[in-house]
């Protein structure tokens, strides 16, 4: 390879016809190596020998064609696929039950001394999620307690993200949220929430994304 | 009231996924089941294979979402496992045949398939028939680098050998490749 900078542009005096073009050469000064790295690269930075070579170009051309092609190949396979087998799908899902995610046991009250009550962070996520998502045009993104929940009686902060229809009064929706979060805490838990914080972090059209992309 | 999921983002679904719940990380999985399995099927040429390897990517997937950063990207992630998985499933059949065959073009899975065959009078068929007939190791290092746009040293990591062998390996794809699909321009 001639890393040579006074070498001469390659001819072009030689206008090749379209079809010549067109022709992969496989013996070119540029080797297919140095082509994929340089297509994987995103052509960049610029490299001014490829970029004025014919056959290299052209064997560019032919690189992203095939990468097109490959891409619809799979898509088709994708869209071809046969709908999920039930048992399939509930087997996955039971192995995913097994290893549900628990996180920390937030102590609830016990009218008995000799015995102990928890409620675990994981339903406490669940309860949260439930009474964000039961207002109209919020979904819940994410949630999260910051405190020392272990502690019985320790005072908590809540997080909630949410994302909210397009369209829906974003102010109203956030301050719903938080109504109904804190609702739902209060009578199921015994978290003594002193702020909660709920964030738009997302915008959301009516199941325009929904399905396969 | 169950908010209806099936329109959430996906990073709306792979937080809520990662933080435990269940029914999103389904709707997250039923969505890209169809990819996931033509992912795996072209890497292991095999159904039966690829089915596997998407179950037990699926349950990687529940696992590892908490330590995911970037929960938009979570399609190209969990892809990214699928083919963890199929290569996991692709070498321990190599070590069970115990033959080098890793230059021998497979002739399993898609390419007996009638329907692909008779496709093969387009493009698109010539193509597949193309991949079919490439050796396995340039065909599996071609289709983690195309259809998972893997980096060269995931895909070296993946399949356990050295990045100037991918390198290498994928270079003669494309030759191949692009000297078959000439009639085709």
């Amino acid at each position: 390879m001639s890393d040579d900078p006074t070498a001469p542009d390659h001819p072009t005096a030689a206008e090749p016809s379209a079809a010549d073009e067109l022709e992969v050469v496989d013996d070119g000064p540029i080797s297919m190596e140095r082509l994929s790295d340089y297509l994987d690269a995103g052509r960049e930075p610029y490299d001014p020998e490829i970029e004025a070579d014919p056959s290299a170009l052209a064997q560019l051309a032919a690189l992203t064609r095939l990468r097109a092609m490959t891409a619809s190949i799979v898509a088709a396979d994708a869209a071809a696929e046969p709908a999920p087998d039930p048992s399939w799908i509930a087997g996955v899902m039971s192995r995913v039950r097994l290893e549900s995610r628990a996180g920390r046991e937030i102590p609830l009250a016990s009218s008995d001394p000799r015995s102990t009550l928890h409620i675990t962070e994981g339903a406490v996520r669940a309860l949260i999620r439930e009474a964000g998502d039961s207002v109209p045009g919020a979904v819940v993104i994410s949630c999260g307690i910051v405190g020392d929940v272990a502690e019985p009686g320790a005072v908590v902060r809540v997080e909630v993200a949410i994302s909210a229809l397009f369209g829906t009064a974003v102010q109203e929706l956030a301050d719903e949220v938080r109504r109904a979060v804190l609702d739902d805490l209060g009578r199921q838990t015994e978290l003594v929430v002193e702020a909660l914080d709920v964030t738009v972090r997302d915008v959301h059209q009516l199941d325009t994304d929904g399905g396969p992309r | 009231m169950a908010v209806d999921l099936a329109g959430a983002a996906d990073g709306t679904l792979a937080s809520r996924a990662a933080e435990g719940d269940e029914r999103a990380f389904e709707v997250l999985l039923r969505r890209h089941l169809g990819l996931m399995t033509a992912y795996a099927t072209r890497l292991t040429s095999s159904r039966a294979d690829a089915s596997d390897a998407v179950q037990e990517a699926s349950l990687v997937i529940w696992r590892e979402l908490p330590q995911l950063q970037a929960p938009d990207a979570v399609r190209g992630w969990m892809m990214r496992i699928v083919s963890r998985k199929a290569y996991d499933l692709i070498r321990s059949r190599r070590l069970a045949d115990d033959v080098d065959e890793l230059e021998v073009p497979s002739t399993s899975g898609a390419v007996d398939d009638p329907e692909r065959v008779a496709a093969s009078t387009d493009a698109m068929g010539a193509l597949r028939s193309a991949l079919d007939r490439l050796p396995a190791k340039q065909r599996e290092v071609w289709t983690l680098r195309e259809v998972g746009g893997e980096s060269y040293a995931d895909i070296a990591e993946t399949t356990g050998t050295s990045v100037t062998a991918v390198r290498g390996l994928l270079a003669r794809a494309r030759e191949t490749l692009t000297r078959e699909m000439e009639a085709w321009r």
